[in-house]
Formats: C-alpha cells, sequence, structure tokens
C-alpha cells in the first residue's frame, strides 16, 4: 500500500510541477527609434515589488509615427492621449498581448502622460517611473495628490471609492475609536488591512482619521522580492487624509491609506505597503503566475519588433522572457485541471495555515 | 489511506462537474484551459459595450484562464454558442475614466494638472475555448454597477 502511495504521490506531484502554460505578456508600443525609454520601463517592472514577483514576458513594438496618434489632445496643448485606441490595442492583440502599453516619441516640457482605461500611456521626456503611475491607474487606483480648484470641480464629481481613495464624510462625534469602525468599515475599501492596533481617529478617539506622519516623507523604492515592511507608525496602514478633493466647492473629504506620499502622489516614491498589497492582488485574480524562488531569467536580451515583420517572423523571434516556461508542445485539459486543482489546493492549505497561525 | 484519496479525487471530480453553488465555487478557482480566444472589448461611454473583434491565437501553451474573476470587475461578459447556449462567463475591470496627466517638472515627482474623462476605451481580453464549447458564436456584457446587459450579438472573427 505505502508503495501504491507513493507511485500515485508521484503521478500526482508531476501533473502538479510539470505544466506552466500561458505567460502573461506585456506589449510595449513606440514610436521611438531606438526604443531606450521601453527599455527603461521594462528594467524598472523587472525591479519593483510586486511586479518582479509575477511570472510575464515583455515584448517592445516599433511602429511609425503615424501609428501613434497621441499628441496633444483634449483641447489642451500639451496633455496627451491616444486617439487611435482600438487600432493600438489590434496591433498588440496580434502579438498575443495582454495588456498594452505606450511608449509616445516626444519632447515636450515636463513630459505628459494619459491612461485610458485599458492601457497607460507615457512620453518619452516622462521618467519611466511615470509609468508605474500609469498602469495603476489602469488597474483602478486613483491619484492621490491635491486637485487644483478648476481640477475638483470637474474631477470630484464622482465619489465612488476606489481601492485607494475613500469618500467618507466624518461625524461631529465618535465615542471611540470601535464607534469609528463600526460605522466606516463598509466605506473603507481597505479595512482589513488595517491592524487592529491603529487607530483610524485621532489620539483622543473622537475625530475621525488616522494622526498624519510627515506627509513630505516617500514611500520607499522597493526593488525586493518581498513586500515592504511595516516599520511601526512611519508606514501603517490606517485612514489618513488625502485632501485630493479639498478644493471642491464644497470641499469632499478624502481618505486613503498611507500618511506618507506614495507613488500616486509623487512618482519618486515607492508603491507603499498598502497599494504593493492591492496590486498584488489584482495581478493574481487576472491569473498572472507567481515566480519561483529560484527562477533566472533564461533569456534576458530585449527583443524589439518592427511592425512590419510577418507573423511567421514574429512567432519564431525570442522574446524578452522574465520566465522562460519549457516548451509545451501537448498538452491538454485534464492536465491544466491537475495543475489548477493542485494550485487551489495549494491555497486552501495556506489559507487553513493562516487562519491557524493569527 | 489510499481508499481515502480515491475517494477524495473522484469527489472533487464530481463537485466540479457539478452545477451546484460549490460546485460553480471550485470551477471559478480552477478555471478551464483551452486554446486562446483574443478578443478586443469596445467601451463606449456613450453607447453599448462592444466586443470589436476576436481571434484564436494558436499557441504551444494551452489557455487556462486563472483570470476569470478579475478584483473590482465593472463588466461581465457572456459567451454563446451557435445554440445560443451559455458556454463561458468572466468579470473584467476596465477603469472608465481616461486621465491626463502632466508633470510638473522632467525631474520633480510631483504632478502639475489632471484631467479625467469619461471615455470610450478598450482592451484585450481573452478567454479558453474548449470542445466542450463548441463553436462561439455570439456574446453579451453586463454592467456590474447598473445590472444593465446588452442584447446577444455576433462575434466578429478575425482570421490571423
Amino acid at each position: 500500500m505505502s508503495l501504491k502511495f507513493k507511485i500515485l504521490a508521484c503521478i500526482l506531484c508531476s501533473f502538479s510541477f510539470g505544466f506552466e502554460a500561458h505567460a502573461y505578456k506585456y506589449v510595449i508600443i513606440t514610436d521611438q527609434a531606438d526604443p531606450k525609454k521601453s527599455e527603461e520601463v521594462i528594467e524598472l517592472f523587472k525591479n519593483t515589488y510586486p511586479f518582479n514577483t509575477f511570472s510575464v514576458e515583455f515584448e517592445i513594438l516599433k511602429v511609425d509615427g503615424n501609428k501613434l496618434d497621441c499628441d496633444s489632445h483634449y483641447g489642451i496643448e500639451s496633455k496627451i492621449g491616444c486617439k487611435n485606441g482600438s487600432e493600438i490595442q489590434s496591433m498588440a492583440q496580434e502579438r498575443g498581448a495582454d495588456q498594452v502599453m505606450v511608449v509616445k516619441e516626444l519632447s515636450k516640457y515636463g513630459g505628459s502622460s494619459a491612461v485610458g482605461g485599458g492601457y497607460p500611456v507615457i512620453t518619452t521626456s516622462s521618467d519611466a517611473r511615470v509609468m508605474i503611475h500609469e498602469y495603476l491607474h489602469t488597474l483602478g487606483l486613483c491619484d492621490e495628490y491635491k486637485f487644483k480648484p478648476s481640477e475638483a470641480k470637474l474631477n470630484c464629481g464622482t465619489s465612488r471609492n476606489t481601492p485607494n481613495l475613500a469618500y467618507i464624510k466624518p461625524e461631529d462625534y465618535y465615542s471611540s475609536d470601535s464607534d469609528a469602525r463600526r460605522k466606516h468599515m463598509w466605506d473603507i475599501p481597505w479595512f482589513s488591512s488595517i491592524s487592529r492596533k491603529t487607530l483610524i481617529t485621532n489620539s483622543n478617539q473622537r475625530v475621525l482619521g488616522t494622526d498624519p506622519t510627515d506627509p513630505n516623507s516617500l514611500a520607499a523604492i522597493n526593488t525586493a522580492r518581498f513586500p515592504m515592511a511595516i516599520n511601526g507608525q512611519a508606514n501603517q496602514i490606517g485612514l489618513y487624509r488625502a485632501g485630493v478633493c479639498d478644493n471642491a466647492t464644497p470641499p469632499v473629504p478624502t481618505w486613503k491609506p498611507e500618511g506618507i506620499a506614495t507613488v500616486m502622489s509623487d512618482i519618486s516614491a515607492g508603491l507603499g505597503a498598502h497599494a504593493e498589497k492591492t496590486v498584488d492582488k489584482i495581478l493574481l485574480s487576472k491569473g498572472i503566475k507567481k515566480k519561483l524562488d529560484n527562477e533566472v531569467p533564461r533569456n534576458p536580451e530585449v527583443v524589439v519588433q518592427s511592425q512590419s515583420q510577418t507573423h511567421a517572423e514574429v512567432g519564431s523571434v525570442s522574446r524578452d522572457i522574465v520566465n522562460a516556461d519549457p516548451d509545451q508542445t501537448v498538452n491538454n485539459s485534464s492536465r491544466g485541471f491537475f495543475k489548477s486543482f493542485f494550485a487551489w489546493v495549494g491555497d486552501l492549505i495556506r489559507q487553513i495555515g493562516n487562519a491557524m497561525t493569527r | 489511506m489510499i481508499k481515502g484519496l480515491h475517494f477524495f479525487l473522484i469527489l472533487s471530480v464530481v463537485i466540479c462537474n457539478s452545477k451546484t453553488s460549490l460546485g460553480q465555487d471550485l470551477k471559478k478557482d480552477l478555471g478551464i484551459c483551452g486554446k486562446t480566444m483574443s478578443t478586443l472589448m469596445k467601451f463606449n461611454q456613450a453607447g453599448e459595450p462592444v466586443l470589436e473583434s476576436a481571434m484564436v491565437i494558436e499557441a504551444n501553451e494551452e489557455f487556462c484562464d486563472g483570470g476569470r474573476y478579475e478584483e473590482h470587475a465593472n463588466y461581465k461578459i457572456y459567451l454563446y454558442d451557435q445554440n445560443n447556449t451559455l458556454v463561458y462567463d468572466k468579470l473584467i475591470f476596465l477603469n472608465p475614466l481616461l486621465v491626463i496627466e502632466k508633470l510638473d517638472d522632467k525631474k520633480k515627482g510631483k504632478f502639475k494638472s489632471v484631467k479625467m474623462i469619461p471615455h470610450a476605451t478598450s482592451r484585450i481580453v481573452k478567454f479558453p475555448i474548449t470542445k466542450m464549447m463548441n463553436s462561439i458564436t455570439s456574446y453579451k456584457i453586463q454592467s456590474i454597477e447598473t445590472k444593465q446587459s446588452t442584447q446577444i450579438k455576433k462575434i466578429d472573427w478575425l482570421k490571423k
């Protein structure tokens, strides 16, 4: 019986570990002749948590400038937005992309950036870190900086909670922190991430809002392959006044999870502990697989495609593969089923373990 | 012990093939594997969301749709076969706003201005296709927020 069990266990293990399908693919479309900015973006993603923990492919697709109709639009000089979104997406779709990014050759002062709901855009004169900010918009995160009165008038009309911004009108008085928690737990999207030890009210527990930290300090840029450590009060997740819509008439109180500046308000900053956690969760929900701990990029060079290449050529060209999967020529649903099944069982065991250690 | 393991495996297959809520929950986690159907979804602010095009991508790798239930999803997409039978659905998130931002300075990290516009946009959404699904011919998109659905429409297949 013991031998039978071992054989069965080996078969099951081979099903669960010997199969990996469909790496998530980012295609960066650019009209920059020497696609340095796109390469910078790729390097940045490869070295920023949590993006660096996922098994993804990147491909740079070079196109003529007229294929990226992304110059000044929307009646405002120096603001960038692409008009031909469907064509841009189609080009990437033909390359098997899951997510498109656009790097537009432009030398406008300061650099502009835009994000369509479906894909982020930056200019070549922008810092590559702007792509992280814009991609986080694509994933549903909001800006955390204060809008000017004219902007607040336009942008603060829809008070819709997002993963990193809550619109809560505080009450005049709370009897305790527990009282505030009870009243607002459903209004705070990140409520489950707030430690029981962290107050969502001030120190006397009568006014809503965690005591502010230094608003000028920036979240550290995290290049490690593990989440940022929470260092006491400095970057603890709580309920902080965001001030995004303070210039609206009347002012709309907004709240954010971190007291320090994150990449959603200043591109020099890191994602911050909360955004790291949120992005990790969103990417997992998109079906992107985590890298194995011992994984080493097998094919480090970035391969650049020009749009004129035929499909046959595209198929034969190697790509910049962060996680090079073994060639899978034979595949069937049952193997996928078992792989998914064991991934699920693994998650279940992990969850039970977490619950027991809590 | 071996009997217990057999029972566990058989039970899991039975549950996963069932149409009970437990079975549905498990399918949600397991995903379904097949060829890759890559679609381009266009979401109009004024009009109905549409599936602009669809193509099957012949790849060595099978597409196991672990991303069937996206976080913060605001749309649900339904696929139908030639008999108008629902064969697959998927929850996806699409940021409904176009956010146009300008930086204060190239070297500094502050943003100078922002404009948010409700704007038609598009994104690539992938689906798995298996033999069990027959030929997929039509689709429907539902807004999770408003619960409103489009009519069932034909899919425009592209040949790659």
